[in-house]
């Protein structure tokens, strides 16, 4: 068995090919073709045929041919490019059998792309009337993604607004959520209102997406906002817009677009204030929820992540954490009943709320102010279960 | 005796040791190992010494130094790829909207471009390596069996995630430097507001903590906030860095050891920007800036460590342009990426409205 490199004389090729023509070759090419569930055949010849098996590990193979040594493979595959660009040979090792040559791509092929195998001279010699060898693979199913939600979920939000998080049902496309995502003022698009970063602010599969407003248009002084003012701006109606073109990592467009529509007031410089807050505490042997309801609403993504409930000194406790009214009230659910004695949440200083201001420190410090707490500090707040 | 007696059996053991452990198990140059690095996505890319690639795993939270063994050339000849990113996907087998090319850097030990690649758009994406050497011609540079280390960026896993599931927090990387002997990286979260420079020792040890700063813009003398850094470079021991909100600011190297530095203004690069890419160079005796933006083209900034020290930063409400100067490019438009080739070329990614990305290379203007 022989394993070659991917010899790359397909690049000598015309690369000028159109889909249409990949799609149609299905219902008119000359020669015989079949398809079953693992592969798909094409006949070259009575004893000669080039096939995809599409079961792992995914191969073209060329079968009914004496394969020999030679400096050039029988065939390579190539991608259609719907460009007028000549392109290489897809990587992958050639296997060398008794009747057969096989090729082994280096990647999973994709779906929807149409893959073109090339014959070589020799080959185009011997069959003169070889047809267009593409092959597409179909795309499977995929569930139609939807939003899910746009954090904060308030409809007032403040001039100094930071970031929105964008839920979605399916894990998303990376790449294209600066095109996807506007922000409009009374119908007027808003130019350049969000920090745009190549590489986007993505949870890891990809469901959730943040989306920063340009700090330089929300920190007081700097050129962005000296020159065209803050993103949002107090006493006005806007809207975020999420545009149906936006595909999932499958390639299914989302379900239709998606506006919030959303009205700015004044900015908020302060810092949120533990002390200003409410708890609603449970009874012993119940699941009742430990309550807390802020006096402003903070962020949704850290209010799940950074409130642990611990009995005494202990581990965190198990349970469920919902954020209701608008980002204003967080409640935790044990996985089991309360137990009576004192407990703890500890609440990591650096909670921010819609502002970016954190219980350590606001957004924009002033430059002499003593900030209270570091942002790795946790505080507590303790209750009784009886 | 005794201690010589355990020497030589310790000896004795590593030389058995090194006859039955697998490759990956043997440590290399630059304290790596020989193996496969599992990178989940390939993002920044910057070299160290003797071939060393850095790449920045966002997804996967840390840097990897990969050893390229790729040492000899010079990277004279000019390098000029049409269809990058086409060229790219083909030899991956897929389509050129499902490639995506996220970073750019030339290997100075040999001349070649490296380009780090996302095969897919999705979660699952493949992260993959290429290279182009001197004739333009791409490879895909291989990641199995390479020595290789691995310096892990996450904070410790949130106490309650064992009960709450999988935390959807994570940091994306967005630039990152080698500078005597330390990876500086910059980054930036996906919730809190987080502003850190990370500084990692090379090599990298199991042990090792980065250090981590946080990072603040002084503005008009008044107030004073987080800002994360969106590119970054080194420049006779200062960190010249553009903030995500825009400003130019100077940082010391040697100040990056405390906890928290505030970097001083010394350009503000104007509205409806994104700074995307710098580098320095020297032409005759004069040393320059070259910035690539998302929205005012290609500046070029005179740069001496003279005229950084003495700028004063720009602490009052900003007018028109102030600090050091520069000049816009007019003949560089679409640039996105950007390295130095040589004393006298640098190579740019450029891409068009259409999607196309082209790898040009110009002469140091």
């Amino acid at each position: 068995m022989t394993r070659l490199v991917a010899a790359p004389y397909a690049q000598r090729c015309c690369g000028v090919t159109c889909v249409w023509l990949a799609a149609c070759c299905w219902l008119v090419s000359p020669v015989s073709w079949a398809q079953d569930a693992d592969s798909l055949t094409r006949q070259l010849s009575s004893a000669v045929s080039l096939r995809l098996v599409t079961t792992a590990p995914e191969h073209f193979s060329l079968s009914g041919i004496e394969v020999t040594k030679s400096d050039e493979p029988l065939f390579a595959v190539t991608v259609d490019s719907a460009l007028d660009v000549k392109t290489p040979a897809m990587l992958g090792t050639y296997e060398r059998r008794k009747d057969s040559l096989r090729f082994y791509p280096r990647f999973p092929l994709s779906p929807r792309v149409t893959y073109h195998v090339r014959l070589s001279e020799k080959l185009k010699r011997k069959f003169p009337d070889h047809p267009e060898l593409r092959f597409t693979l179909p795309k499977p199913p995929a569930p139609t993604p939807v939003v899910d939600g746009v954090y904060p979920s308030a409809s007032e939000l403040p001039e100094n607004l930071l970031k929105f998080y964008v839920h979605f049902s399916q894990p998303m496309s990376r790449g294209e959520a600066y095109r996807r995502i506007t922000l409009w003022r009374d119908d007027e698009p808003v130019e350049d209102p969000f920090l745009e970063l190549g590489e986007e602010l993505w949870n890891a599969r990809q469901t959730r997406f943040t989306l920063f407003i340009h700090p330089g248009r929300i920190k007081r002084g700097l050129k962005p906002r000296e020159d065209i003012g803050p993103a949002l701006s107090a006493g006005n109606q806007f809207k975020l817009r999420i545009d149906a073109g936006w595909v999932s990592a499958a390639g299914e467009p989302l379900d239709q677009t998606y506006e919030k529509q959303f009205s700015v007031v004044s900015p908020d410089h302060e810092q949120p204030n533990p002390e200003r807050w409410q708890l609603d505490t449970p009874d012993r042997a119940t699941r009742q929820p430990v309550r807390l309801r802020f006096d402003e609403a903070l962020d949704h993504a850290m209010l799940q992540r950074v409130l642990t409930v611990h009995w005494r000194d202990g581990p965190p406790v198990p349970g469920h954490v919902a954020v209701t009214d608008g980002e204003s009230s967080w409640s935790f659910v044990p996985a089991t009943d309360w137990a009576a004695g004192t407990y703890a949440i500890h609440i990591a200083a650096n909670l921010e709320d819609l502002s970016g201001n954190s219980i350590a420190r606001p957004f924009e410090v002033k430059m002499q102010q003593q900030v209270a707490a570091s942002p790795s500090t946790n505080i507590a707040v303790e209750f009784v279960v009886r | 005796m005794l201690r010589i007696q355990l020497r030589r059996k310790l000896a004795l053991c590593m030389w058995l040791t090194s006859l039955v452990l697998p490759g990956q198990l043997l440590a290399d140059h630059h304290g790596m190992h020989q193996g496969n690095p599992q990178l989940k996505q390939a993002g920044p890319l910057a070299f160290g010494p003797d071939g060393v690639l850095f790449v920045g795993d966002s997804m996967g939270g840390a840097v990897y130094a990969i050893e390229t063994g790729d040492n000899s050339g010079t990277g004279n000849a000019a390098v000029n790829v049409d269809g990058l990113n086409q060229q790219i996907a083909a030899k991956l087998g897929t389509s050129a909207e499902e490639t995506l090319i996220n970073d750019m850097a030339v290997n100075p030990a040999s001349g070649s471009i490296y380009f780090s690649v996302s095969r897919g758009r999705g979660p699952d994406a493949q992260a993959v390596i290429f290279k182009a050497d001197a004739k333009g011609e791409l490879t895909e540079f291989d990641l199995t069996d390479v020595h290789f280390a691995k310096a892990d960026l996450n904070d410790a896993p949130d106490a309650s995630q064992k009960y709450r599931g999988r935390s959807m927090r994570a940091s994306a990387i967005t630039d990152l430097q080698f500078v005597d002997g330390r990876v500086i990286v910059a980054g930036l979260s996906n919730e809190e507001f987080a502003s850190k420079l990370r500084v990692l020792e090379f090599p990298f040890s199991d042990q090792q903590q980065s250090s981590s700063i946080e990072v603040y813009h002084g503005a008009h003398g008044r107030l004073e906030t987080a800002s994360p850094v969106r590119t970054f470079i080194t420049y006779e021991n200062t960190v010249l860095a553009a903030y995500t909100c825009t400003p130019l600011v100077t940082i010391p190297v040697e100040d990056l050891t405390g906890q928290k530095i505030t970097g001083k203004t010394v350009a503000e690069l104007g509205n409806r920007n994104n700074p995307l890419d710098m580098i320095v160079y020297r032409k005759g005796e004069q040393d320059y800036l070259l910035l690539a933006n998302s929205a005012r083209g290609v500046m070029k900034m005179e740069l001496s460590k003279a005229a950084l020290d003495a700028t004063e930063s720009i602490n009052s409400r900003i007018r028109g342009t102030a600090g050091l100067g520069y000049e816009t490019l007019d003949q560089f438009e679409n640039v996105v990426q950007l390295d130095k080739l040589n004393d006298q070329h640098a190579v740019m990614l450029v891409q068009s409205s259409a999607g196309q990305v082209d790898l040009k290379t110009v002469a140091l203007p």
